[in-house]
């Protein structure tokens, strides 16, 4: 299923993605916004590295990668980035399926 | 002792030399071939500026660009789309370790923030530091301001809108209902200001670039030493400008 999401969560900056998601796993996802992440290629490398986890564990994971990245995020966190997925996800499936918007 | 910087005042360039410029400063800095740096500069074509992770066609009306003459550039700093048109925008380069380069990015960023609110005291502006970076006054927005580490320095560019088409840059940029939360663009407009709202006068170039260099010196502390960019610095901004920010694929790369 793929879908793009919009979302403001609280602490975050705005947060946009598209994704692809098949049977709980993360196939692919492109994360954009007007939030900081320092440095900007280690986030780049991170997000390059979230397909393959699963969406229940998609928080953990990227708080889990910025950290082995050495990214400080300001504006974007794990949470924030799983709650925009979720809902998109959650309103791609009430819709038409593929290419539903948030 | 005060921190001996380096002042450059570049004036109106286009889009492509101001951020070939101010990453041609980072790396004189961070070679050591340049001192710590303080740059005031303005924009002339106008220009929008997205940040770094931001989507090209999700926040700039291209179209609407190209018809007005106004350039787009991709900047390599996080943060918001700017609309440059009538303001002042410092940028200023540091060396990791340096007394005004603290670890903490929010610290640097109130640290820093720091010369806009003392230039804007001034002007007779106050203002105060809305975390994480942007400045405003009587709860109006009147500074954005973005930072970046690289090559072992900090670099932190902003600005002061000295007036602003309120109309004209909701036209240009695309603002989401999710950023308006729930807000009617009118109320979204309202909360942007240039001084020229808050003086109630024209404000010129000049006495807002004094103004700034003055606010930078005393909140900071800063010996400003007036100079003009290398020629090397001048010679890699216009090659950054053409490869880099002059280039489709970075400026669309997301």
């Amino acid at each position: 299923m793929k879908f793009s999401a919009i979302g403001k969560p609280a602490g975050c900056k705005l947060i946009r993605l598209d994704a692809e998601v098949e049977k709980g796993v993360l196939v692919a996802i492109s994360i954009r916004g007007d939030f900081f992440a320092i440095p900007e290629e280690g986030f780049e490398r991170a997000e390059s590295r979230l397909p393959g986890t699963r969406v229940t564990d998609l928080a953990v994971r990227l708080t889990q990668l910025m950290k082995e990245e050495g990214v400080e995020p300001y504006g974007i966190s794990g949470e924030g980035l799983a709650e925009v997925l979720i809902a998109g996800m959650e309103a791609g499936m009430k819709g038409a399926g593929d290419g539903a918007s948030a | 002792m005060a921190h001996r910087l380096r002042l450059l005042k570049t004036g109106a360039h286009d889009a492509r030399f101001n951020m070939g410029l101010d990453e041609a400063v980072l790396e004189a800095v961070s070679a050591g071939k340049s001192e710590p740096t303080l740059r005031l500069y303005a924009w002339t074509p106008a220009a929008v500026s997205i940040g770094y992770f931001q989507g090209l066609k999700e926040e700039v009306d291209e179209a609407a660009c190209a018809e007005r003459g106004i350039d787009v550039v991709r900047r390599i700093t996080g943060g918001g789309a700017v609309f440059h048109q009538k303001e002042i925008t410092y940028s200023i380069v540091l060396p990791e370790g340096h007394a005004l380069a603290p670890a903490s990015i929010l610290k640097s960023y109130e640290l820093i923030c720091g010369g806009v609110i003392a230039g804007l005291g001034h002007l007779g502006v106050a203002s105060t530091f809305a975390p994480i970076n942007d400045i405003v006054s009587g709860g109006k927005k009147v500074s954005g301001n973005a930072q970046t580490r690289k090559h072992h320095c900090l670099l932190q560019h902003g600005t002061v809108l000295l007036d602003v088409d309120v109309d004209l840059m909701f036209t240009i940029l695309k603002v989401p209902v999710e950023k308006a939360k729930g807000k009617l663009i009118e109320e979204v407009k309202a909360r942007v200001t240039g001084l020229k709202g808050l003086l109630g006068r024209e404000l010129p170039y000049a006495e807002a670039e004094e103004a700034m260099a003055d606010g930078f010196a005393e909140a900071l502390d800063l010996e400003l030493v007036y100079a003009e960019p290398t020629k090397a610095e001048l010679a890699r901004a216009a090659e950054l400008g053409k490869s880099r920010f002059g280039s489709t694929e970075w400026t669309g790369k997301r």
